[in-house]
C-alpha cells in the first residue's frame, strides 16, 4: 500500500491536544505523522481536505446493526469503529472495525450472567433492563478482574411501565403514557452505589435526565471511574417532538422536557457527559404503521449523528472528543486518536456544511461524498 | 376534509354551530337525510356499547348505510397494520370512518391514512370529542348557558379521554372546570391546559352546578391505583350523603357504563339530579350535527 498524505486541512486530534492546519501522511495502514502544510513526500498519493476538518475516526458506542446497509450508514456518518449492541444480527464486516458487547445477561433475559468472550469490548444488556440489583452486582463483580467495562442501560420497568414519552405536559395532554425521571435515575443512583462497593468500570448509555448527569458529575468529582453517553436525539430534540404523535419522538430512552435537554447539553460543556453514542436502530417500516405506542422505538442516527452534534455549536475540539478518544477512552479502546503509528482511522468533514465527505479505516478510503 | 379528531384547538364559533344544529336534531326540527345513500364505517378496536349505538342510530337517521367492523385485540398483534387496515376499509368507499382505538393518536393516524372524512370516537387516554360535546349539549339545555358555571370533574382523569375532550369543551364555552381524584389518577401536569385541580372532593363540589363522575378504567390500569374500591367509593365516589349536599338544582353526568356503587351510588345514578340518560338521548342529536358536518 502506497503512502496517503491529507492536504490543506485542519487537524483536531482531541487525545493528543491537536488543534492545527497541517497535512496528515499515512501510510501502511497506520498514522505516520503530521507533516506541515506543503512538505509532505512527494512521491506520496494525495487526498485534498482543502476547507475541511480531519478528525480521528469515529467511534460509537452503541448501535444495533442488521446488515451491511448499516455499515454504510455507519461509513457515510465518519464511525470507523462501531460498538454492536448484543441484540444485533450484523455478526462481520471488513468494512469498519466492528466490536461487540457480549450479552449481560443469557439472552438479555435479566435473569443469568451471559457468556464473555474474550473479544467482548464490553457488557451490555441492549435496551432491557436488569432489575434485579443482586444480579447487576454480580456482572460488576465478574466483569471487574476482566477488565471489561459493564455498559449500562438505566430504567426500573416498574416506574417506566408502558410509557412511551417522557412524563410533563405534553404526554398528559397527548394522552401518552408518561415515563417520570425517576425510572432512569433510580437505576443510575443504584447502579452507582453498586459500583462504589464493588469497583471495576462502569458506563451508563444514553441518559435522559437532569437527575442522572448531576449524579454522574457527583460520582465524577468524587473520583469514580464512571463515564455516560448521550443519543444525538436526546441532545437535539424535548418531548414536544411528539406533537401530532409524530413518529420523531418515537425512540427509547424516551424524549424529555425541554430543561433536561438543556441539562444535557450543559453536561457536555462541563465533560460530565464522556461521548454521543448513536444508539442507532433500523426499524422495519412496517413496524412504524401503527399509533404512536404501538409502533417500534428507534432511529437510524449512525448516517446523522454528527451532523445533527454539529448544530449545537459546541467548541470544535470538544465536539470532535465526543465522537472520538471520548467513546474510545469510556471502553479501553486504542482507536479514536491520530498519534504516530495509530491505525489510519480517518473521518473528514466539512465544518459549514456539516457533512462528512471521506471516511478512512486503516487507510482506505471507505466512503467518498458524492459516490454511490 | 373534515374530520373531528379533538376538541382541543376547536374554535368556539364551530363547537357553537355544531351544538345548534344538534338542538334542531333534538328538537325535531330537522329531518333531512343528508347521508343518503352513503356509507359511514364504524372501525372499533375495544368494545363499546353505547357509542356505536349512538353513532349507528344516528347514522341511519341521516339515511346512510352503517358498516360495522369490529376488531378484537390490535390490529399489531394480528400483524395487519392500523394503517393497513383503515386503507382496505377505505377502499369500499365509506364517507365517513368513525374510529374508536385504545393507542391515543389512532384516529390522527387514521385520518393522514385515508381520504374520507374520520371522527375520533375515543382515541386512548387522549380525546373522545363527541362524548364532549353532547355532555356541554346536555348542559346548555339544561342550563342555556355554560357562561361562568362550574364543573367538577371527578375520578381517574389520568386514563380519561372523556375528561379531556370535556375540559377543552367547558372551558371554551365559558365553564370552570375543576378536576378532582385520587393523586395517582390526577395529572397535575393538566392545571397548565386551564384546569383548578384538587384531590378533596367535598372542595371541588361545594359550589359545582354539575359533577361530572368519570368511569374507572379497569382496564386501563395494569396496576391498582387505589387501594380499595371502598376506599375510593369513600374518598372520590358520589356517595348518597354528598350528592345531598349538593348546590340546589345541581346536575349529576355520568359518560357511562357505570360502574354502580362505585364512583357512582346507584340511588344517586338514578336520583332526580342524574341527567345521565338525558346524555344518552342527547348522543344521537349531536352526533347527527357531527356527522352532517363532516359527511
Amino acid at each position: 500500500m502506497s503512502a496517503l498524505l491529507i492536504t490543506g486541512g485542519h487537524l483536531f486530534d482531541p487525545k493528543n491536544g491537536v488543534d492545527q492546519a497541517s497535512d496528515l501522511l499515512l501510510d501502511d495502514g497506520v498514522v505516520v505523522d503530521r507533516v506541515a502544510p506543503g512538505q509532505g513526500p512527494k512521491s506520496a498519493n494525495r487526498l485534498d481536505a482543502s476547507n475541511l476538518w480531519v478528525l480521528p475516526g469515529f467511534v460509537d458506542l452503541r448501535a444495533r446493526l442488521k446488515d451491511h446497509h448499516d455499515v454504510r450508514a455507519a461509513l457515510s456518518g465518519g464511525f470507523t469503529t462501531v460498538v454492536a449492541s448484543p441484540d444485533s444480527e450484523l455478526r462481520a464486516t471488513q468494512e469498519l472495525h466492528l466490536l461487540h458487547a457480549a450479552p449481560l445477561t443469557k439472552s438479555l433475559n435479566g435473569e443469568e450472567l451471559g457468556e464473555v468472550s474474550d473479544h467482548a469490548a464490553c457488557l451490555s444488556n441492549g435496551s432491557k433492563p436488569v432489575v434485579r440489583a443482586g444480579l447487576m452486582r454480580r456482572a460488576l463483580q465478574y466483569a471487574r478482574p476482566l477488565k471489561t467495562v459493564v455498559m449500562v442501560h438505566a430504567e426500573d420497568p416498574s416506574l417506566a411501565g408502558r410509557g412511551v414519552l417522557g412524563e410533563g405536559l405534553v404526554s398528559a395532554h397527548l394522552g401518552l403514557p408518561a415515563v417520570p425521571v425517576s425510572a432512569e435515575v433510580s437505576m443510575v443512583a443504584r447502579d452507582l452505589a453498586l459500583f462504589e462497593e464493588i469497583g471495576g468500570r462502569i458506563h451508563f448509555s444514553h441518559l435522559t435526565c437532569e437527575g442522572s448527569v448531576r449524579l454522574i458529575r457527583d460520582a465524577k468529582a468524587r473520583g469514580l471511574a464512571v463515564s455516560c453517553d448521550v443519543t444525538p436525539m436526546h441532545l437535539t430534540r424535548s418531548d414536544e417532538a411528539a406533537k401530532g404523535y409524530s413518529l420523531a419522538a418515537r425512540v427509547w430512552p424516551p424524549l424529555r422536557p425541554v430543561h433536561h435537554v438543556h441539562a444535557l447539553i450543559d453536561a457536555l460543556k462541563d465533560d460530565t457527559i464522556d461521548a454521543i453514542a448513536s444508539d442507532h436502530v433500523r426499524v422495519d417500516p412496517t413496524e412504524r404503521e401503527h399509533p404512536f405506542d404501538q409502533c417500534t422505538p428507534g432511529e437510524p442516527a449512525l448516517a446523522t449523528a454528527w451532523r445533527t452534534a454539529m448544530a449545537l455549536k459546541l467548541p470544535a475540539m470538544q465536539l470532535v472528543r465526543l465522537f472520538t478518544w471520548g467513546p474510545a477512552s469510556a471502553l479501553g479502546l486504542d482507536v479514536g486518536h491520530l498519534s504516530n503509528g495509530a491505525r489510519a482511522d480517518v473521518t473528514i468533514v466539512n465544518p459549514k456544511t456539516l457533512e462528512v465527505h471521506y471516511t478512512l479505516v486503516g487507510g482506505n478510503v471507505r466512503f467518498t461524498r458524492g459516490e454511490a | 376534509m373534515a374530520h373531528l379528531l379533538a376538541i382541543e384547538g376547536m374554535p368556539r364559533q364551530k363547537i357553537d354551530a355544531l351544538l345548534t344544529r344538534a338542538s334542531e336534531f333534538r328538537e325535531g326540527r330537522a329531518t333531512e337525510r343528508r347521508l343518503s345513500g352513503k356509507v359511514v364505517a364504524n372501525l372499533f378496536y375495544e368494545p363499546s356499547t353505547r357509542t356505536r349505538s349512538s353513532f349507528e342510530i344516528a347514522a341511519a337517521a341521516l339515511g346512510a348505510h352503517v358498516l360495522n367492523w369490529t376488531v378484537q385485540g390490535s390490529s399489531a398483534s394480528k400483524g395487519e397494520s392500523l394503517i393497513d387496515t383503515v386503507r382496505n376499509l377505505a377502499a369500499m368507499g365509506p364517507a365517513v370512518m368513525v374510529v374508536r382505538h385504545p393507542s391515543s393518536g389512532a384516529a390522527q393516524l387514521v385520518a393522514q391514512s385515508v381520504r374520507c372524512a374520520v371522527i375520533n370516537a375515543g382515541d386512548g387516554q387522549h380525546e373522545h370529542p363527541s362524548q364532549g360535546l353532547l355532555d356541554a349539549f346536555t348542559l346548555k339545555r339544561r342550563w342555556g348557558s355554560l357562561e361562568g358555571k362550574k364543573v367538577a370533574i371527578v375520578g381517574d382523569v389520568l386514563h380519561s379521554r372523556v375528561a379531556r375532550s370535556n375540559l377543552y369543551c367547558l372551558a371554551t364555552l365559558g365553564a370552570k372546570v375543576t378536576l378532582c381524584g385520587p393523586a395517582t389518577l390526577l395529572p397535575t401536569e393538566l392545571s397548565a391546559l386551564g384546569a383548578f385541580v384538587t384531590y378533596d372532593l367535598d372542595h371541588a363540589l361545594a359550589d359545582a352546578d354539575a359533577v361530572m363522575m368519570l368511569r374507572v378504567q379497569r382496564e386501563r390500569q395494569s396496576e391498582a391505583m387505589f387501594p380499595s374500591e371502598r376506599e375510593y367509593h369513600r374518598r372520590w365516589g358520589l356517595t348518597v350523603d354528598r350528592a345531598a349536599r349538593l348546590k340546589q338544582g345541581a346536575l349529576v353526568l355520568h359518560p357511562g357504563p357505570v360502574n354502580r356503587g362505585l364512583e357512582l351510588a346507584p340511588e344517586v345514578a338514578d336520583g332526580l339530579a342524574s341527567v345521565i340518560l338525558e346524555q344518552v338521548e342527547n348522543g344521537v342529536a349531536v352526533r347527527k350535527a357531527i356527522l352532517e358536518g363532516v359527511a
